[in-house]
């Protein structure tokens, strides 16, 4: 499958495997010197130019991002590594406080996931002026409420989190203590009373409106074919977008060709909604449900690139049934 | 007018050639100078126009139809890196790009060698488009119709014009991937004795 992704992307096998050794060297270079950040003798000349008052943050930042980068080229490759890449990278961006890693995380089926479903359950009712559980709690996530594109990857993650565990199909009595039910009670709050459920802003490297990862993020904790239905017609949308967006940055072949274009070949969007709907329906449905919403005419090979790797990184012993 | 610190990758041949970028004051020059060896007044404005800017970006690897070669063998301007490591942009991109990051993927060659040379100095840059103006540095912004994440930040490109003098060079750092390919590590450093601190354009006046 690599090589057929590949050949409709254009790309050499050489380069990719080149990026994804230097966005790792990259990754070492940024934690070592995290490291060494506190000894006394930090020299400190190499970096007087560099902005911000807090360098903990920025090779924290830089570290987190290149894994990510790391991880989005090796999904071309080999998606176990590739999972492994991501799902560090999403440990790091949950360390600064941001739910794209968790998101990261969970698109990447790590086995412990850096947060607990109490903990995403918190974060959501902040989200929504909800009472916290104790009034010295603190937040893993304390500016959720400022980011919106944060704000998509927090409900997508809860979504899947949510519908992963079995313990919440049974609401009883007994289950309202339990942290699967108070993660997917805060999650429909959430996701009812948020103005996102209509809402337009641009979200992820291809500009998505952010009222589809609230569909998406509703769909999942949704278990019928018509959730999986409604969330291929997003994919399609978004395959839509990824489509033109490589089709413009395949004009500059000196970018491309090396790999520097700035567009994320393996949307991490596209296949982390991939992933999690694959995981929740199964792969057969997922197929299915793309099928129909593009009334039988297929996505074009290049459009059908980041589903497929999403699909790979599910792999097809997750498939969950709701 | 805005003073931005950049950084400019680049693989060359071997530590003497790198060195000599300082050494021999010949500071960062333009492909096109770099390929004619003589350049004028009257070409220089008859380079630095919009559409040429857009080939430097967008089309750099295509042919030039003022000369038939590839565009990029005769450009006119000098790609350096910013870069943006803000928490709020981290917030609304989940990506920093570090203009050291940038600088050694291209010094790399894009991964391809395990040695780059980073330059760090400072160019002035305009706040808005200036293309015809020498003086001053384009940001590049949106001029990518593709690029990710445009809608909330630049990645920090900077299109410095025909020549970064040496004098704005601070620095020359050979850089260099362990065998293991675990990380890179920096081999050593070459400062500037001539190199004037950005500071020296100041318009903070002191008490008299």
């Amino acid at each position: 499958m690599a090589t057929r992704h590949l050949e409709s992307l254009g790309l050499d096998r050489g380069q990719v495997d080149n990026a994804v050794r230097f966005h790792l060297a990259y990754a070492g270079t940024a934690l070592a010197e995290l490291e060494t950040s506190n000894l006394p003798n930090r020299s400190t000349d190499a970096e007087s130019t560099y902005a911000g008052t807090d360098p903990d943050f920025t090779l924290l930042a830089d570290a987190a991002s290149a894994l990510r980068e790391a991880g989005q080229w090796a999904l071309l490759l080999d998606p176990t590594q590739a999972a492994d890449l991501l799902g560090r990278s999403g440990a790091l961006f949950f360390q600064l406080g941001q739910a794209f890693g968790v998101y990261l995380e969970v698109m990447a089926g790590a086995p412990g996931y850096s947060v607990s479903p109490v903990v995403l359950a918190q974060a959501l009712r902040q989200l929504s002026d909800g009472p916290r559980d104790r009034e010295d709690d603190v937040s893993a996530m304390p500016e959720i409420q400022l980011q919106h594109q944060q704000q998509a990857y927090l409900v997508l993650a809860a979504s899947a989190v949510a519908a992963r565990d079995r313990r919440a199909q049974a609401f009883t009595e007994r289950d309202r203590r339990e942290d699967a039910f108070t993660l997917v009670e805060a999650l429909r709050t959430t996701l009812e009373v948020s103005a996102h459920n209509t809402g337009v802003i641009p979200v992820g490297s291809l500009g998505t409106p952010i009222h589809r990862f609230w569909s998406v993020a509703r769909h999942l904790l949704g278990g019928n074919v018509s959730d999986a239905f409604a969330i291929a017609q997003h994919l399609v949308a978004m395959c839509q977008a990824y489509e033109e967006a490589i089709d413009l940055a395949r004009t500059n072949t000196y970018l491309w060709t090396n790999g520097a274009a700035p567009v994320d070949i393996a949307d991490l969007d596209i296949s982390g909604i991939a992933a999690l709907t694959t995981r929740r329906f199964g792969r057969g449905s997922l197929e299915s449900a793309l099928a129909d919403a593009t009334s039988g005419r297929q996505l074009s090979p290049i459009a059908r690139v980041p589903v497929e790797l999403g699909i790979s990184m599910a792999g097809p012993e997750n498939v969950e049934r709701g | 007018m805005i003073i931005q610190w950049c950084i400019k990758g680049l693989h060359l041949p071997d530590d003497a050639q790198a060195r000599s970028v300082i050494d021999q004051r010949t500071g960062l020059l333009c492909n096109w100078w770099r390929e004619v060896g003589t350049i004028s007044p009257q070409e220089i404005r008859q380079k630095l126009t919009p559409g040429n800017i857009d080939r430097h970006v967008n089309h750099f690897t295509d042919h030039d139809p003022a000369t038939g070669a590839p565009f990029a063998t005769n450009s006119p301007f000098i790609s350096l890196s910013a870069g943006t490591v803000e928490r709020d942009v981290l917030a609304a991109t989940n990506h920093v790009h570090r203009a050291r990051k940038t600088a050694l993927w291209f010094g790399t060659q894009f991964g391809q060698h395990d040695v780059a040379y980073l330059y760090t100095c400072w160019v002035i840059l305009a706040p808005r488009a200036a293309v015809g103006i020498e003086g001053v540095a384009e940001e590049v912004r949106d001029l990518n119709a593709y690029r990710r994440y445009s809608a909330y930040q630049t990645e920090g490109e900077v299109a410095a014009k025909v020549i970064v003098p040496d004098n704005q060079i601070r620095s020359c750092e050979k850089w260099e991937l362990l065998p293991s390919g675990e990380r890179f590590h920096r081999v050593w450093p070459q400062w500037n004795p001539r190199f004037n601190p950005p500071e020296t354009l100041s318009n903070v006046r002191e008490l008299i």
